[in-house]
Parts: C-alpha cells; structure tokens; sequence
C-alpha cells in the first residue's frame, strides 16, 4: 500500500501509538505529522520523535500546525500541494483529523480567526484541510477519518451537563456561549463540534459518491 | 471542452469512528479540573481492567490506535462510509443523520473555512 498519511494531533496519545502502528505495519505509507508545538523542547513531540526513530519505517515528516489559525492551514495544505505536485510527497491515502481541543477549565475563548477555539479546532480547520486536499488523493481513491465520539449523542456521555444541539442560528454555534459553568459549557461545546463533524460528513459522502466514477468519462471521449 | 470533475473523488470514503473511552487519553488531564484529573490517575488508570467488565468501550490508546490505522488507511472496511465504533459499523445520533441540519452545516461550514469553488476539487461545494 503506498501514497502519504497525514495525521493531525500526531504527538496525541492516541496517536503517537497509531504513528508505531503504521509504521510497521505500512512500511511503505510516507507520513506528514501535525503538531502543535515542534520545538525539540516539546514533551509529546519528543515521544514523537522517538516512535518514528525507534519504529523502521517510511519517511516520515513533521510539520509544525496550529490548527487554531486558518491561514496556518490553508498554508499547510497549499505545502501538501505544492510538495505532490513537485515529487516531494506521493499523493494522498489518507488524512486522519486526530487533533483534538477541549476546555472545561477555564472560561472560552475565540481563536484569531474570531471563532470558538472548540469549534474551530475540531471542526472548521478539519473542513478547510479536508476541502483544500480533497483533490489530491492517489488515483485509486483514498479515505478520510474523524475522530468522534459517543459525546455527540444527547444522554450518551456521563459528563455531560448541558446537551449538544445545532441551534437555529449556527453563528451561535462559532461563539462563546455566555456562562461560569466552564466545565459544563466547555464539555458542550466540545460535543456541539463533534455533532457538527459528523453532520458534515454525511453531507460530503452524499456530494462524492455522486461524482461520476471513471468508466463514465469513457464515453464523452468517444 | 467540458471541464470535467476529478473521477478520483467518488473513492474517496469518509468514516468517522469513536475509539472508545480510552482511560489514559491526554485529553483527560489537558484543559480539565482537577476532579478530572484525579479521576484518571486514580481510578481509571489503576482500576482499568476492571471497569472494562462494566463498559465494554473502555481500552487504552494503544488498544484503540490499531484500529483507527486499519480503518484510517482504508485496509478495513475499504470503499465504506460513515460511523464506526472503532471498527464496528454503527449508528450516530438522529440530529447528526438528519438531513436538514446536515446541509446547513455544509454550507455554513464551507463559508466558515474559507472553502470557495476555487479552492476545492469538489465542484457541489
């Protein structure tokens, strides 16, 4: 199996066993992995570092993305781009949106962008990545994975105070919902971005398997 | 010359999965309060093993990372769409099937991510 993984969140705990898992499995998968922080003084990209030296397998990059920035992933994609387009990279197999942000301890926030950082992080970077990359998968096609949770679900999550819910009016959804209960509106929020992932989704399974498959185009030619 | 769309979109599958309650995920010491952080170091860490007797979902990271790579690599369940208890096909909530909230937030979250026609493959954007 060949082509290139990208994996945000790479330095995550879930990730940083799922980067050894591939590489000895798919040795031949190359590898481009998004972390915060790249700086050799990070704790979790130490381990990272030390997963991709101690595991043999293909090559494997690291690249430095904050996910709370859209300019800083629209810049990431147009690299992922630029670097199939010029051999740098193989095209796409996958791209697993891993990375993950919550806060139930402080009260929220927007990113630069002026969106909830919750929101954003979870789900409107994944929607500029997957969007901008979307054409540059193997000829054979490819996936790409999110990372959800049961949290979506009203009921379903032992921490939950107040239920996720897509209100009438989405902006409400991108600010910061007024409140102390920082552990109950964070954990919300959180929930609200995975409802709105998996909404997402669907919505873009539905547009894809709608384009016409190759055999089709066989007969314009003719 | 018709320009054509890029065939190569329709084998493009999307899944999301839930990898489980992982016990020892990062996620629960980072931005929580301390109860949280009590509750990992001193019950689900150490208590582990039992409580997967009462909760089937609770793993480890390193327990939910293989699947997530088989699934995430299109070697399980190749050419399948949609929601994955790991590596179990299953079911998401009504809201999140509901069709109507799934095309407001398509729109919305394209004009969110600065997603125009120009800058996606994807021609129904």
């Amino acid at each position: 199996m060949e082509g290139t993984v990208i994996i945000t969140g790479a330095n995550g705990s879930l990730a940083i066993p799922a980067v050894a898992h591939l590489r000895r499995r798919f040795p031949k998968l190359r590898t481009i992995l998004t972390v915060r922080n790249a700086a050799e003084s990070d704790v979790n990209t130490a381990r990272l570092r030390n997963v991709i030296a101690e595991v043999p397998g293909a090559e494997a990059s690291i690249y430095e993305l904050d996910l709370a920035s859209l300019a800083d992933v629209h810049k990431f994609a147009d690299h992922v781009i630029a670097g199939i387009a010029d051999g740098t990279y193989p095209a796409l197999r996958s791209i697993i949106c891993n990375a993950f942000y919550w806060n139930l301890a402080t009260a929220g926030g927007l990113t630069e962008d002026g969106y909830e950082k919750t929101f954003q992080i979870n789900h409107i970077a994944n929607v500029a990545l997957v969007m901008r990359l979307i054409g540059s998968f193997q000829p054979t096609g490819g996936r790409i994975t999110f990372l959800t949770a049961k949290a979506h679900w009203p009921g379903k999550n032992p921490l939950q105070t107040y239920p996720p819910a897509i209100p009438d009016d989405l902006d409400l959804l991108v600010q910061v919902s007024p409140g102390s209960d920082h552990t109950g509106l964070g954990f919300q929020r959180y929930a609200n971005s995975k409802l709105a992932s998996l909404a997402h989704m669907y919505a873009l399974n539905r547009r894809l398997e709608k384009v016409p498959a190759p055999e089709v185009y066989l007969l314009y030619t003719a | 010359m018709i320009n054509l769309q890029d065939p190569t979109l329709s084998h493009i599958t999307i899944v999301a999965t839930e990898p489980g309650d992982l016990g020892d995920s990062r996620a629960l010491r980072t931005n929580t309060p301390g109860t949280l952080v009590n509750l990992q170091r001193f019950v689900l860490r150490p208590l582990g093993p039992v409580l997967r007797f009462l909760n089937p979902a609770m793993r480890t990271s390193a327990e939910a990372a293989e699947g997530v790579i088989e699934l995430g690599v299109g070697e399980a369940h190749p050419g399948e769409r949609g929601y994955f208890n790991l590596l179990e096909k299953g079911e998401s909530s009504p809201d999140s099937l509901d069709k109507n909230i799934q095309e407001r937030i398509w729109s919305k979250s394209a004009e969110w991510a600065r997603i125009t026609k120009d800058n996606t493959a994807l021609r129904d954007i």
